[in-house]
């Protein structure tokens, strides 16, 4: 009260009005200009521990719908979208969708990550927060280049060498500044982009993070493994992925796990020792994504028929529903309707094996897979492989891959690169009453449809369909 | 007491030295009492004035001869008064002039002005057109009586039909910014709550609609301002009591109004339907309608066949709606009660006040209160030196226990059992997964919305203490200075309890039971203290001012100040006991809040804490302001106004927290002019104004901003980015032009005014599509200067005097125009047309309210189906109707018209016989369009839980010829987006909105003192008040309510009966 007189006198008197505007209006915001602050926007894990990996999934063979169950889905623009990628259409977005789209959640943690490197380029800082700046400026970089690569997946062609250079990618934007216009670069730019941010990562990342929503050194060199496997880079990604099992090699053991709990395993992946870097796929799922909750989606019958006994997989993922079909029930973050859509050492030993196996390496594949397999399996069922043929050893090693990583993100990509390959490439099938859907191999109905806001305000060139 | 000091006057003066020349003394007033001390008293015998003291006392020599005094008063009418030697005292009392315009003062917040000198435009609202409705919100009582404010219900769903109506002065002056007027009490920014300010305590209302009114407030005045000023005390005035109270009663709401459900065995069709098709997932996580349990059990043999007839049969007879209506609904009683007591001596005056405000909700459970007390007190210290201080108080306090209609559940479900039992109608998981839950050892998990009711008690309640204090001080004769200070405190919160027996208790508690039955929450009942907001704010001013006229050709005024304000909001979060005893008021906060549990039937949840996070939101203003008018020959007028703003907005350059804003008018009275002959109209005045006002958006920034929290499980710091900065932000900007013709004939029969405006609003902030490859998502509101608006209209109003005498009729009659066009935007045009049918999306050279929807061709004879064009050929595809929509071109969209009026107005008529008076208003909005509600093919087969149902479903096309008579297409079978879509925003739904309603009626006898001598009060009136009485024409056909297009029901009719008596 004093002071409000004295600084109405002040201000009335000597008119210095501009002190008595410097207050900042609210006491949780300001202008970000510590370390710390530019570290807090990492560790928002509602932003950025959420993953693009929507529209994958919702095109991908481990779902399906009923016909009663897609006529009685929601209508309205944020859920036309989901109806409309389930059966692969031409267009799928109307316009006016208003968040949880990958694109622009994607290009959100872009835009953190960028104001983070930036801001922190920008600070003067004391010998002891260098060394903790470094690692946050890792940190940026890591989610920088792990948004463009799941982006990648969904909105640009896949990778091939002789391509690339002509092949739309990205529009990378690496500054905050939000006035820069920037058009799509080409998909070899892109890559190249993503390789780049995690090898300086990868230096700057440490072995441990205090939680697994921070990358650590592993989950950069997973990541690497992933991306080059993608490539078909198989000695890079066979070298990143053994790197990566030499940091953190722990799996769980299914057979510690209780299967009969509603879901089965621990919520925020506590204690779970595969997990190197914990993103979900939306957390809001029941008002965005609903396709993919339990109310509409079921399992694909020949994912959930591919176990074989013992697979302690089959219980531990799905839950069988009165009228014989299943849901999923697996998510390594087992709060409602989250999908864990990050990294985690099953997929690295996968991925191992299978470059293993491609560069001619038998005995290391074996031990990887076999290694995987005895930790999802009963005792008295596991029979460790013993396959001397290498065509008949990638097939069961890639069989094998879609059983371990079902729900995840991971098959769309999966579906992408193999078909590349005739022995692999599958035709994907839709069926609604007497309406039947196709997905062909490499067709371009594999590349999204950016989201017309995009198109409209950005200019950017849209994806053929 | 006026006769203590007539007689000690008369006393003072037979006792001074002129008592020896005998004195005729008198007094004046008016018919109140009050004393009249401006009136002029004229010997008629010499033409001699006679002075009038404050207390409307007078004395003069007693003449010798027979004369006569002549009295005058603005706004009475003259009494003439014949005296001779005899005549010792007079008493006289003048009464009002019907036909005079009451010489009114408008009042801006920083200077009141005779209207008759005011260049810029104002409505004037007095008490008594104030307490001609009953209201309990201030701001409502100015419906249909201010010329040029719209109150828009278009923006009102479902049963929120009391909810606040969207408030226009003069049409739009943004697209997309805060539309709401400022409101002013007592000369400040009111930050309250404008419904703790009692009616009762308002004096009058002004509303400022153009620049030169409201550039005066700057940077905040952009949509206009409403001036509310409170009563006060009157120095030499009489001790008055008045007392009034009024009981309005309010109907319950017609919930067969809404077209949008179908009748029970017609719903049951189509659910057996559905059910046959295998539409329903069994899983015992999906909710399944009643029917559809029943038909179930059917299936399995659980029932046996009489058994299932008899319930379905039941289901067929029951309409939830009637149940409704009994259980969950009763008329609304609204009681309010004012006293006060107001008056004053020559040095001091007076005003106390208490109001107590009682309303009984119209949902069963719901109810609110409200306390008033104010006191107001002014003194005149010194010669020239006036302290004035007023506090206000205000509680409110309310409960919401009301369940409101149950629309999810299926409309053949009872709120009650045969045995009048309340029972449950709707659950979060599969009834028959609930009614298993005792049998698993879990708690009765069944919800009976009837119950709920009385086992939940949720309240608020809020507190406002308004002190304001003043020093005015006049120097130098003409020099005034002004100190004012106005502090307000308000502190809110509220509670909910839940019973042990509540629903909620029971389900959280049967939610976290684990597999082996443990139970992680206590069974017993949840406290849940709501975060309380707690606000401040201090407003100081210091002004000066100085008029004056010089040999009555010149009149100057004018006036210089700054001012200064600061609020602070607090926010203290709440928190959640559990194990409460409502009894002795135990309970804990401290379960583990840091661990997930397994929830059923699945998932895992931690158990909530309590709600909000603390925090402080202090905002800070100054301003500088000057206004100065000139008069020359009380017939040329000149008036300028500047201002500068400033704010503590975040995130921006120094130089860009203030902005400078101005005014510049004039007026002319052309009737003073020596040439003007026009007899018939002897009063006419010109005027215009232009000048800029402005609107602020404090969320936006230049730079990044961020808010921080703590994250629960990992106990580190995060942010989240609030803005993420626009370096080329600019304040928003209207510019306005007013022009103005008053005018009255002789006699003042009629007079009436006219005036027409323009305002350009321009760098209007939006948030209209940002590339979301920046990394903004298109739902944060990241906003851009990117358009202008012009808005362009006129208001007219004319009063009538009809006739006069013993019987007086009065007429006021208000039209009111305006139109907008976005004259400039910054958008790029969008992909898809059909956009603009779905939201409504601003486009350059259409108005902001423009509806858009897809062409209409009517149904085809063949199919029923709606007929549109692929390629130049009409077709009937079910499968064509999704890729017609998303192909339509802007050009092929029906523009159909807009949601808002562009003509509004009343007629209000007001008829007086004797103490009898009779008022009643008529509203009239034309030339707007709404959006009606159908039932699209295949909307039966959608949303099964809520589905979009309508009786159009029985105006459905049948057979070839239908098409005629009916636009609602065929049923199909089968949900289709396409069709569905293409219907329900076609151009066959557009309905036109206008509508003439009778607003209210009044009826009120009063008795008068001065009519009944023997009446022990001052005066008495007895009221009688109706409100929503009906619709006397609409335009369309569909029995819409235009004014309310998306509620579920229009606001029922209310009567009100009341009392009002002074002493």
């Amino acid at each position: 009260m004093k002071y409000f007189f004295f600084t109405l006198s002040a201000c009335l008197l000597c008119a210095c009005g501009e002190s008595f505007l410097d207050t900042r209006p609210s006491v949780r915001q300001r202008v970000p200009q510590s370390l710390a602050d530019y570290i807090a926007l990492l560790d928002n894990t509602g932003t950025m521990s959420v993953s693009s990996h929507a529209l994958g999934m919702i095109g991908s063979d481990e779902l399906y719908l009923t016909e009663p169950s897609y006529n009685t889905f929601p209508t309205g623009v944020n859920h036309n979208y989901q109806k409309r990628a389930y059966t692969w259409e031409k267009r799928i977005f109307e316009g006016n969708e208003s968040s949880k789209l990958d694109w622009n959640d994607g290009y959100k943690r872009i835009l953190w990550a960028n104001l983070v490197l930036d801001g922190i380029g920008n600070l003067s800082l004391s010998a002891g927060d260098k060394a903790v700046a470094e690692q946050a400026r890792g940190i940026a970089l890591f989610h920088r280049a792990w948004n463009y690569y799941n982006l990648a997946q969904l909105f640009c062609p896949v990778y091939e060498e002789s391509s690339a250079s002509e092949s739309l990618g990205l529009p990378l934007r690496l500054e905050p500044d939000l006035t820069l216009r920037i058009g799509r670069s080409s998909l070899k730019d892109t890559y190249r982009q993503i390789i780049k941010d995690l090898e300086v990562a990868k230096e700057l990342l440490p072995v441990n993070a205090v939680t697994t929503y921070r990358p650590n050194k592993a989950a950069v060199l997973a990541l690497l493994s992933r991306i080059y496997l993608q490539m078909d880079d198989y000695q890079h990604a066979y070298e990143y992925a053994d790197q990566c099992l030499a940091l953190s090699n722990e799996l769980l053991d299914y057979n510690t796990v209780d299967v009969n709990k509603p879901l089965s395993f621990t919520p925020l992946a506590v204690g779970n020792p595969e997990v190197l870097f914990l993103t979900t796929l939306s957390g809001q799922m029941t008002i965005y994504l609903r396709m993919l909750t339990t109310t509409y989606m079921l399992v694909d019958n020949d994912l959930y028929n591919s176990y074989e006994d013992g697979d302690i997989r089959r219980e531990a993922y799905f839950l069988k529903n009165s009228d014989e079909n299943f849901n999923f029930k697996g998510s390594y973050d087992a709060t409602s309707y989250s999908y864990f859509t990050g990294m985690a050492t099953d997929e690295v030993y996968l991925t191992k094996a299978e470059c293993a196996v491609r560069l001619g390496d038998i005995p290391t594949a074996l031990a990887a897979v076999n290694n995987l397999r005895k930790h999802r399996f009963l005792p008295d069922t596991f029979v460790a492989w013993d396959v001397r043929d290498a065509d008949e050893l990638l097939d069961r090693i890639l069989a094998e891959r879609r059983r371990e990583l079902v729900f995840r993100g991971v098959r769309w990509e999966d579906l992408r690169r193999l078909n590349k390959e005739t022995k692999y490439a599958k035709t994907l099938t839709r069926v609604l009453g007497d309406r039947t859907f196709t997905l062909e191999p490499g067709s371009n109905r594999y590349i999204w449809p950016i989201p017309l806001e995009a198109i409209q305000v950005g200019g950017y060139e849209q994806n053929e369909r | 007491m006026k006769t203590a000091i007539t007689f000690t006057l008369f006393i003072l003066f037979s006792c001074g030295p002129v008592a020896a020349q005998e004195l005729l003394s008198g007094n004046v007033t008016d018919k109140e009492g009050d004393p009249l001390p401006q009136t002029s008293v004229q010997l008629l015998g010499n033409g001699r004035t006679i002075r009038v003291t404050a207390s409307g006392n007078f004395s003069i020599r007693r003449p010798q001869a027979p004369d006569s005094l002549l009295f005058t008063h603005v706004g009475y009418l003259s009494k003439t008064v014949p005296i001779d030697a005899g005549t010792k005292t007079l008493r006289i009392v003048l009464e009002v002039d019907p036909g005079m315009l009451q010489e009114v003062e408008v009042n801006t917040g920083y200077y009141a002005v005779p209207r008759e000198r005011a260049t810029g435009s104002f409505t004037h609202i007095d008490n008594e057109l104030l307490n001609r409705s009953v209201s309990p919100n201030i701001l409502d009582r100015l419906e249909g009586i201010t010329s040029g404010l719209l109150f828009d219900r278009s923006n009102l769903s479902g049963e929120d039909i009391n909810g606040k109506p969207r408030l226009r002065v003069r049409g739009l002056s943004t697209i997309e910014a805060d539309s709401e007027p400022l409101i002013v009490v007592d000369n400040f920014p009111f930050e309250g709550d404008v419904n703790t300010i009692d009616p009762n305590d308002v004096e009058s209302v002004t509303v400022l609609k153009d620049a030169a009114a409201a550039s005066i407030w700057g940077a905040r005045a952009g949509n206009g301002v409403i001036v509310i000023t409170t009563k006060h005390g009157r120095y030499n005035q009489p001790a008055r009591i008045s007392f009034n109270s009024n009981i309005n009663v309010v109907s319950k709401p017609d919930l067969f109004y809404s077209q949008q459900y179908l009748p029970a065995a017609t719903v049951m069709d189509i659910q057996k339907e559905l059910f046959e098709r295998g539409a329903y997932r069994e899983d015992d996580r999906t909710f399944l309608p009643g029917y559809v349990e029943l038909l179930i059990k059917q299936r399995d043999g659980l029932i046996a066949d009489n058994d299932f007839n008899a319930a379905e049969n039941a289901m067929k007879q029951t309409d939830l709606r009637r149940q409704s209506l009994q259980y969950l609904y009763q008329p609304a009683i609204t009681q309010q009660y004012g006293l006060s007591v107001r008056g004053g001596s020559e040095r001091y005056s007076y005003s106390f006040s208490g109001g107590y405000n009682r309303n009984r909700g119209v949902s069963v459970g719901n109810g609110d209160e409200r306390i008033n007390v104010g006191m107001q007190n002014s003194y005149k210290a010194l010669e020239g030196l006036e302290i004035t201080g007023a506090i206000w108080y205000t509680k409110q306090s309310g409960k919401n226990n009301g369940r409101g209609h149950l629309k999810a559940a299926s409309i053949y479900e009872g709120l009650v059992d045969e045995n009048g039992n309340p029972r449950s109608i709707i659950s979060r998981y599969r009834s028959s997964y609930h009614e298993r839950a005792e049998e698993s050892g879990l708690l009765d998990w069944m919800e009976r919305p009837l119950d709920e009711i009385r086992l939940n008690d949720s309240r608020t309640s809020a507190q406002t203490v308004r002190f304001n204090g003043a020093v005015n001080y006049t120097f130098l004769r003409d020099v005034k200075a002004a100190l004012s200070y106005q502090y307000l405190v308000s502190e809110s919160g509220g509670s909910e309890y839940h019973d042990k027996e509540s629903y909620y208790v029971r389900d959280l508690v049967n939610r976290f039971t684990g597999e082996a039955g443990n139970r992680v929450i206590p069974y017993n009942g949840i406290m849940d203290y709501n975060a309380t907001s707690g606000g401040q704010a201090h407003s100081g001013r210091l002004q000066l001012n100085y008029s004056k006229s010089f040999r009555d050709k010149h009149a100057v005024s004018v006036l210089g100040g700054a001012e200064v304000r600061q609020t602070i909001t607090r926010l203290t979060p709440g928190v959640t006991l559990y194990n409460f005893d409502k009894d002795v008021w135990t309970g804990t906060g401290q379960l583990d809040h840091s661990t997930w549990f397994p929830t059923r039937p699945s998932g895992s949840s931690s158990i909530a804490a309590g709600v909000g996070l603390p925090d402080k939101t202090t905002n800070r203003y100054l301003s500088y302001f000057g206004n100065g008018s000139y008069t020359f020959l009380e017939r040329y007028t000149m008036s300028t106004s500047m201002r500068w703003d400033g704010s503590n907005l975040l995130g921006v350059k120094a130089n860009q927290r203030g902005t400078l804003l101005w005014s510049a008018g004039g007026s002319w009275e052309i009737s003073q002019e020596p040439f003007y002959r026009l007899s018939a109209f002897p009063y006419v005045r010109l005027r215009t104004t232009y000048g800029s006002a402005g609107n602020i958006d404090k969320t936006q920034s230049h730079y990044p901003t961020i808010s921080l929290n703590t994250n629960g499980y990992t106990s580190l710091t995060y942010a989240n980015l609030t803005s993420p900065g626009n370096p080329s932000l600019r304040w928003e900007r209207v510019n306005t032009l007013n022009v103005g013709l008053d005018w009255r004939t002789k006699q003042q029969r009629v007079n009436g005014s006219i005036e027409y405006y323009t305002k350009w609003a321009n760098h209007l902030l939006g948030s209209d599509l940002v590339d979301p490859t920046l990394g903004i998502p298109t739902s944060q509101s990241y906003k851009v200067n990117y358009g202008s608006l012009k808005t362009v209209g006129w208001d007219i109003q004319l009063n009538t005097r009809n006739l006069t005498g013993a019987l007086s009729w009065n007429t006021t009659a208000m039209l009111s125009y305006s139109r907008n066009e976005i004259t400039h935007l910054t958008r790029p045009v969008l992909r898809y047309a059909y956009e603009f049918v779905t939201k409504s999306v601003p486009e350059v050279g259409k108005s902001v309210d423009l509806l858009y929807a897809t062409p209409w061709n009517g149904l085809s004879a063949d199919n029923g189906l709606p007929v549109v064009y692929v390629d130049g050929k009409p077709t009937t595809e079910v499968s064509a109707y999704t890729n017609y929509v998303l192909g339509l071109s802007y050009d092929e969209l029906a523009k159909v018209g807009v949601t808002v009026p562009p003509f509004f107005g009343s007629l209000r008529n007001n008829i007086q016989w004797k103490g009898i008076k009779l008022d009643f208003l008529i509203t009239y909005n034309f030339g707007h369009v709404f959006r009606r509600t159908s039932m699209s093919p295949g909307d039966e087969y959608l949303n099964l839980l809520i589905p979009r149902y309508h009786m159009d479903y029985f105006k459905r096309w049948e057979k070839p010829g239908d098409e005629r008579f009916t636009d609602v297409p065929a049923a199909i079978g089968v949900s289709d987006l396409g069709i569905s879509d293409y219907y329900r925003y076609s151009a066959a739904l557009i309905d036109k909105g206008d509508v003439i309603r009778l607003r209210d009626i009044g009826v009120s006898y009063t008795l008068n003192k001065n009519t009944f001598s023997r009446l022990p009060f001052r005066s008495i009136s007895l009221s009688l008040y109706a409100r929503n009485l009906g619709i006397l024409w609409r335009a369309n056909k569909s029995g819409v309510d235009p004014e309310f297009p998306s509620a579920d029901y229009p606001a029922p009719r209310s009567f009100a009966l009341g009392l009002q008596f002074s002493i």
